[in-house]
């Protein structure tokens, strides 16, 4: 088991690099150890929430999600993706099975502009108090 | 992984290669099981969906006099789709034993193995041959006459219930 952790950061890591690709059109890269550093933030945040994740994982989604949003910039792109990792794990344990990962990543986007960037904002509610403040009832079948 | 008791007949490099087939085919059945939706589950489903695995792979082995090595030529997923059928056919087999014991059960008026009956009933409705055939959805309230013998995952065995007259009946026996 240990054996494929490890091959899983490896993974990781390869998986940002190739988003780094995409999101250098917006200004905004990972270097390698902020790229180690998510990876970690990984299995962190998947064992804070008892989960089990295959292949990529999460990043390369909720990197498309967030990248063209008007409240990123450099300087705080790693920390903030780290936080939105961590934010969606989280809620994603809390919405259970049955909302794809799609649409918890379009509120997370949602949220994240409506707080103006500030990811701290988000990490301070559950995804129902949160839903509840923006009046969002049902997930979208577009999502 | 846990692979022990089945792969007690492979070499250590062998083994280790089981388990790393048995994580490729559990990456590839949550794929299904989330319909791509999600790219992780609860840590308790992907156990189950773990246990399922080894369980239908044990029951295929076993049915076609099949070696583990098996698990290590080849495309696994193929196999595991074979050891899915296999499930299949098995609780197919059983349903006529359920059906056998409940025309029993009517000369009987025993209210606890009526209940016991109604509630196996159930289980051909609920079991999951597919993500979750290790899991027996169903109670047994019923006192064995014989203490069923548990083993690693769920099997189908069956008893003699010891009731006057004597007949067969599948029992689940709950994982360990």
């Amino acid at each position: 088991m240990e054996e494929h952790l490890t091959n899983r950061q490896t993974e990781t890591v390869r998986a940002l690099e190739a988003c780094n690709q995409k999101t250098a059109a917006f200004g905004l890269t990972l270097t390698g150890e902020e790229m180690e550093a998510l990876a970690e933030g990984r299995e962190r945040a998947l064992a804070d929430t008892g989960r089990v994740e295959f292949g990529d994982g999460i990043l390369p989604a909720l990197i498309d999600a967030l990248c063209d949003s008007p409240y990123l910039q450099q300087s705080d792109w790693a920390e903030t993706l780290l936080s939105a990792q961590a934010v969606f794990y989280h809620w994603k344990e809390e919405a259970g099975d049955l909302v794809p990962d799609r649409a918890l990543l379009a509120f997370l986007r949602r949220a994240f502009d409506g707080a103006r960037g500030a990811i701290s904002y988000l990490e301070g509610f559950s995804l129902k108090e949160l839903r509840e403040r923006k009046e969002e009832t049902q997930w979208d079948a577009e999502d | 992984m846990g692979c022990r008791g089945l792969t007690a007949a492979l070499t250590a490099e062998e083994t280790l290669e089981y388990g790393a087939r048995l994580w490729q085919l559990l990456a590839w059945q949550t794929e299904r099981y989330t319909m791509g939706e999600s790219t992780s589950v609860r840590k308790e489903t992907a156990q189950a969906l773990l246990a399922s695995i080894r369980l239908s792979l044990e029951l295929h082995f076993r049915e076609r006099d099949l070696s583990p090595r098996t698990l290590l030529e080849g495309d696994p997923t193929v196999l595991l789709r074979a050891a899915e059928e296999t499930v299949r056919r098995q609780v197919g087999r059983t349903r006529p034993l359920y059906q056998r014991a409940c025309r029993c059960v009517l000369r009987a008026e025993n209210r606890s193995l009526e209940e016991t009956l109604r509630s196996i009933g159930g289980f051909f409705r609920a079991y999951d041959t597919q993500f979750f055939a290790a899991e027996v959805p169903c109670d047994i309230d019923y006192q064995l006459c014989r203490r069923a013998e548990t083993g690693d995952g769920t099997s189908w065995s069956r008893r003699e219930s010891g009731w006057p007259g004597g007949w067969s009946l599948a029992w689940p026996v709950p994982p360990v």
